[in-house]
């Protein structure tokens, strides 16, 4: 230890100390060469004879102090330079070589690192909650497999959280209020979460602090608290810090604001955060998100939880369907469906495009290498060290892997943006943190590096001592390649044909999985329509839901009118056992509209309030699901 | 080949200069000419080390952290660089002279066998 740190300092000292090091290294010589003429002297020569006798035997001293003074000076840096400089003139001579080789590096890891970044982000990590992996959802799956959570009451909840493989569970509802007592009134998303739902999240807040069980003690009614989501504090309030402890009005009915919460909680993509109510009746019930013990499985909680759910399927008769399955699932499970085999397509094509760069650079250094034998041949011949070559092949191939690094990792970073913008908006939780994931980053530019390395050494053990004389001596500069040079470039070019098949394969099959997916029937025509959510109030009074029906009906009359427009049609979207219960009403209007006319529909988006007009079949081609007037009455009936 | 011969010579010679050196600076603090007179005197006149081999051989043993170069006065009071053992280079000396000791020792017996 102390003699490494020894070892350091002389070797710092000799480096930034050098002409000083230089001028004590001439001293010690001369000294040494007068007390040899001393000597010389003594032994009975004259003054020029002791002299000349003391500088033969002292032999170069130039040659001397260069051996001395390589090691701990510049020398190598200097070399390092000359490398450097000689690499870019190589490759320059060459530019198809040298492009080809960067940019097959560059687009390889540029496309894994952002394809994988995307999935890292999107399906394996979106979550900024404790132990994500273990929240769930109960889903019951008919004979179609079509899936729905099933809401449950305050009692069966409590029932459910008995179970052992449960760790917690949390209620969950919502409803769309309006913020009053300001100038203008504005429509906000309320998630409303049992007092635990923050706790059972387990992300700090921003700012402030979230409500805990003591503000919603079992059958009382919750404190009038809120905490605020990062997206609602800076649009509503601009991103104030003194909101804490100020009331915001909902619904005519004053608020606490206890927290603002960071940006990456979206849970619900809400606005607002309240405690949820839970009512002790048959009729009211809740979404229930659970989270299991750890090392529980999802199979075993499912075995668990079966029996109990029959019970509580037998006390709401008709509640779930025939023959139901039930699954315990993950919260990332939808997204995985939906997203996952799209992506991983695209990171095997991806993955394969930079084993592909590699596999090009790798023949094209190696043909490079036997192109230049003869050039090795002379260097070596005037006396390059074999060590001297490999470390000039070293720098070159290194340039290329960097340069091919560098220009990928612009890539990535670039590319990451761009797809992200064009994924569809709800195909990956809004909590999802994209960006480019360092481990996979230093994964595929070490594969890169190490690859150029491998392969640019390749000529260099075989050729770092070539039998000069044979070289020398055949005509022609190029010669063939060993047996066993030739064996490694065949099977070299063998496995890129392979992999870009593979490559063109796979491209042929997720394109033919777009395609699939671009013409699946709908069951309508999506064409020239235009659908406008509209969300519908639950805090409202008997009256004022009239007079938002006749508001409705005064709405579709106007945008009937609206040149270029069919009727619009209305219809409620949420599922009847919706995970939010946020119940928006869809207004369809076929669009032969110019922007501006289309912008004036829009608009109409802004006024928060619901509609109500039966929707009938046909006239936009809706064939699949029609909304029935029963399924429509229930959706605007009060939760 | 005549390279890599030459090669193998110098690492042998290399090697026993080492540790002459660091003999010879183990006593007392020496200067490079104070260190060749030494080795050439205990020696009988049979060692002759060059300069071409002392300094390099000099300047790499401190590198290497063995010995330890310190600039100070002659006995003819000219500035010069004295160099001596480092604890590490005291172990290094042992070890390195265990070694030599067994090694001479067999070559011997194979030489001496009758």
């Amino acid at each position: 230890m102390l003699r490494a740190f020894e070892k350091l300092r002389v070797w710092l000292w000799m480096l930034f100390h050098h002409r000083r090091a230089t001028e004590r290294l001439n001293a010690e010589l001369e000294f040494h060469l007068e007390r040899q003429i001393e000597e010389n002297l003594a032994s009975g020569m004259s003054r020029e004879e002791a002299k000349h006798a003391a500088m033969r035997s002292f032999g170069n001293a130039t040659v001397l102090r260069e051996q001395i003074t390589e090691e701990w000076s510049w020398t190598w840096f200097e070399n390092l330079l000359q490398d450097v400089r000689y690499a870019l003139r190589q490759l320059r001579k060459s530019p198809g070589f040298a492009s080809t080789a960067i940019l097959s590096l560059a687009l390889g890891i540029g496309a894994t690192v952002a394809v994988f970044s995307i999935i890292y982000a999107a399906l394996l990590n979106p979550w900024p909650y404790a132990g994500a992996d273990r929240i769930c959802f109960v889903n019951l799956l008919d004979k179609a497999e079509n899936y729905f959570v099933p809401g449950l009451t305050g009692r069966q909840m409590r029932v459910l959280q008995q179970a052992h493989a449960i760790e917690d569970l949390v209620g969950l509802d919502g409803s769309n209020l309006m913020v009053t007592g300001s100038d203008a009134p504005e429509g906000v998303e309320v998630a409303e979460l049992t007092g635990n739902g923050f706790q059972f999240l387990g992300v700090p807040a921003m700012l402030g602090r979230y409500f805990v069980p003591s503000d919603a003690p079992d059958g009382h009614d919750p404190q009038p608290v809120v905490v605020l989501s990062y997206k609602f504090w800076q649009r509503h309030y601009g991103g104030d810090p003194s909101v804490i402890g100020k009331t915001i009005q909902l619904q005519h009915k004053n608020y606490n604001i206890l927290g603002v919460l960071p940006p990456r909680f979206t849970w619900g993509d809400a606005d607002v955060y309240r405690p949820l109510r839970v009512l002790q009746s048959q009729t009211n019930r809740y979404t229930t998100m659970l989270k299991l013990r750890q090392g529980v499985s999802a199979a075993a909680a499912e075995a668990e939880l079966a029996p109990l759910y029959q019970q509580f399927d037998k006390e709401t008769p008709n509640g779930y369907p025939k023959g139901y399955k039930l699954r315990v699932r993950n919260i990332s499970y939808t997204y995985i469906q939906k997203l996952g085999p799209t992506l991983y397509l695209l990171f095997g094509a991806v993955a394969l495009l930079l084993a592909i760069g590699c596999g090009n650079v790798s023949i094209l250094l190696l043909a490079r290498g036997m192109a230049r034998h003869h050039e090795f041949a002379v260097r070596s011949a005037v006396g390059a060290s074999g060590s001297r070559i490999v470390r000039q092949l070293l720098t070159e191939s290194l340039i290329l892997a960097l340069s091919g690094a560098g220009l990928g990792l612009l890539l990535a970073y670039q590319s990451v943006g761009l797809i992200v913008a064009r994924l569809p908006e709800y195909s990956f939780p809004h909590e999802a943190d994209f960006h480019v994931n360092p481990p996979v980053l230093l994964f595929c530019i070490g594969t890169a590096v190490l690859t150029s390395i491998l392969f640019g050494l390749f000529p260099a053990l075989q050729f770092a001592r070539p039998e000069i004389s044979q070289v020398m001596q055949s005509s022609s500069p190029k010669v063939p390649g060993s047996a066993r040079g030739r064996q490694l470039h065949t099977a070299l070019i063998a496995g890129q044909i392979a992999l870009t098949l593979l490559l063109l394969t796979a491209a042929g099959a997720a394109s033919e999985g777009f395609l699939r997916l671009m013409h699946t029937p709908l069951g309508y025509d999506p064409s020239h329509v235009i659908s406008v959510g509209i969300p519908i109030l639950s805090d409202i009074t008997e009256a004022t839901r009239v007079k938002q029906a006749e508001y409705f009906e005064q709405l579709r009359q106007k945008v009937a009118t609206m040149p270029g427009c069919v009727p619009p049609r209305f219809r409620p979207t949420a599922r009847r056992h919706g995970v939010a219960g946020i119940c928006p009403l869809r207004l369809w209007a076929r669009r032969l509209l110019s922007s501006r006319r289309r912008a004036s529909i829009l608009s109409a988006r802004s006024i928060s309030a619901s509609c109500i007009s039966p929707l009938s079949r046909g006239g936009f081609g809706i064939t699949r699901r029609p909304c029935t007037e029963r399924h429509w009455r229930w959706s605007i009936s009060p939760l | 080949m005549q390279n890599a011969g030459m090669g193998k010579a110098t690492d042998f010679v290399q090697g026993t200069l080492d540790l002459l050196i660091l003999k010879t600076v183990s006593l007392e603090p020496r200067h490079g000419w104070a260190i060749a007179k030494r080795i050439q005197q205990i020696s009988g006149d049979v060692l002759q080390v060059q300069q071409g081999s002392l300094y390099p051989a000099l300047y790499r043993l401190e590198r290497q952290g063995w010995i330890k170069g310190r600039w100070g006065e002659s006995d003819t009071g000219r500035q010069t660089k004295f160099y001596s053992l480092t604890a590490a280079g005291r172990k290094h000396l042992e070890r390195e002279a265990e070694n030599w000791k067994r090694l001479s020792g067999a070559i011997n017996l194979v030489i001496e066998e009758t």
